[in-house]
């Protein structure tokens, strides 16, 4: 998923499970959180490639239509999506760290193979597991504190 | 759907959701639909002022054609265009994104005291999360991916 993004050269951070999977939490994930920049010519790219994978609101009855293109972006500050790929939610700013510009900042580079993306650094997703508050977060974020103990 | 649910995918408050039930002789069960259409006639009284009844009755109409732009008015005249298939696009985004963040439920916020306990007395795995840092990014996450892929081939 996050190749096929790359190849659409959709501008974009990783955050969330899979952001902590690559510090070195041992969680599994099974769906991917990004951030992206909200410009209009990303919000164009990330909804051709969003309609190409058949992208649609996850846990939602689908009988109604759904349209997907940079227009509904704008509008939705959150997708909660399902897609051909695998389970993919798309956010424009992070609660605890900022609207994307700064979370861009605060992302470090990853290579997997040929593939260079962004991730959120341990830092932030600290800061930001500990502003969800979701009693879901508390596993992770202890895990998340103490790799940074572990990396200290 | 509960009045908790109603009010984050309609953007409302609860006491205007309340309220504009009340008024239009619908029953506070927040079924889907009627939440749907509430959501709807609640942007057509904020986009053109209009009366909670007209705008419910509109709403009621457009959402007979889901997959057109609906209008309404006189040849010659202002007309009302709806964008039904775009407004149903974001109702379906709002209800994803309400699943994915359920609304706080009633009673006190719980207290995370656990945050305050050791991770190993929590039941995570020093041992093991140190063997994991010690490995490449890379290698974590093809091994997360290998997991995904798995996940994957199981779904119907």
């Amino acid at each position: 998923m996050v190749s096929g993004l790359a190849e659409s050269e959709v501008r974009f951070v990783v955050i969330g499970g899979v952001a902590g999977v690559a510090h070195g939490s041992r969680r599994v994930t099974n769906d991917l959180d990004i951030c992206y920049d909200p410009n209009a010519e990303n919000r164009r790219r990330l909804a051709a490639r969003l309609g190409r994978w058949h992208a649609c609101p996850r846990g939602v009855e689908l009988s109604l239509p759904f349209v997907l293109d940079e227009v509904t972006l704008f509008r939705a500050p959150m997708l909660i999506l399902r897609t051909d790929e695998g389970d993919l939610d798309c956010f424009t700013g992070v609660k605890g760290v900022g609207t994307y510009d700064v979370v861009s900042a605060l992302s470090e580079p990853v290579n997997v193979g040929a593939l260079q993306f962004r991730i959120l650094s341990l830092a932030a997703l600290i800061k930001a597991k500990r502003a969800a508050g979701r009693p879901r977060d508390h596993e992770a974020l202890l895990e998340l504190e103490a790799l940074a103990k572990l990396s200290a | 759907m509960t009045l908790a649910y109603a009010c984050k995918v309609t953007g409302a408050p609860p006491k205007r959701i309340q309220n504009a039930f009340h008024l239009l002789r619908v029953g506070f069960e927040y079924r889907l639909e009627d939440v749907r259409r509430l959501g709807l006639a609640i942007w057509l009284v904020d986009s053109f002022v209009m009366e909670l009844n007209w705008a419910w009755e509109f709403a009621g109409e457009a959402l007979k054609s889901p997959q057109e732009v609906v209008r309404f008015g006189h040849p010659g005249g202002p007309v009302l265009e709806i964008d039904v298939g775009r407004y149903l696009s974001n109702f379906a985004l709002a209800c994803a994104a309400a699943l994915k963040n359920p609304p706080r439920t009633a009673g006190r916020p719980s207290r995370a005291k656990r945050l305050k306990m050791p991770p190993a007395k929590f039941g995570i795995d020093m041992d093991a999360l140190r063997d994991n840092a010690a490995r490449t990014p890379e290698e974590r996450l093809r091994s997360l991916d290998e997991n995904w892929k798995f996940v994957q081939s199981l779904r119907p």
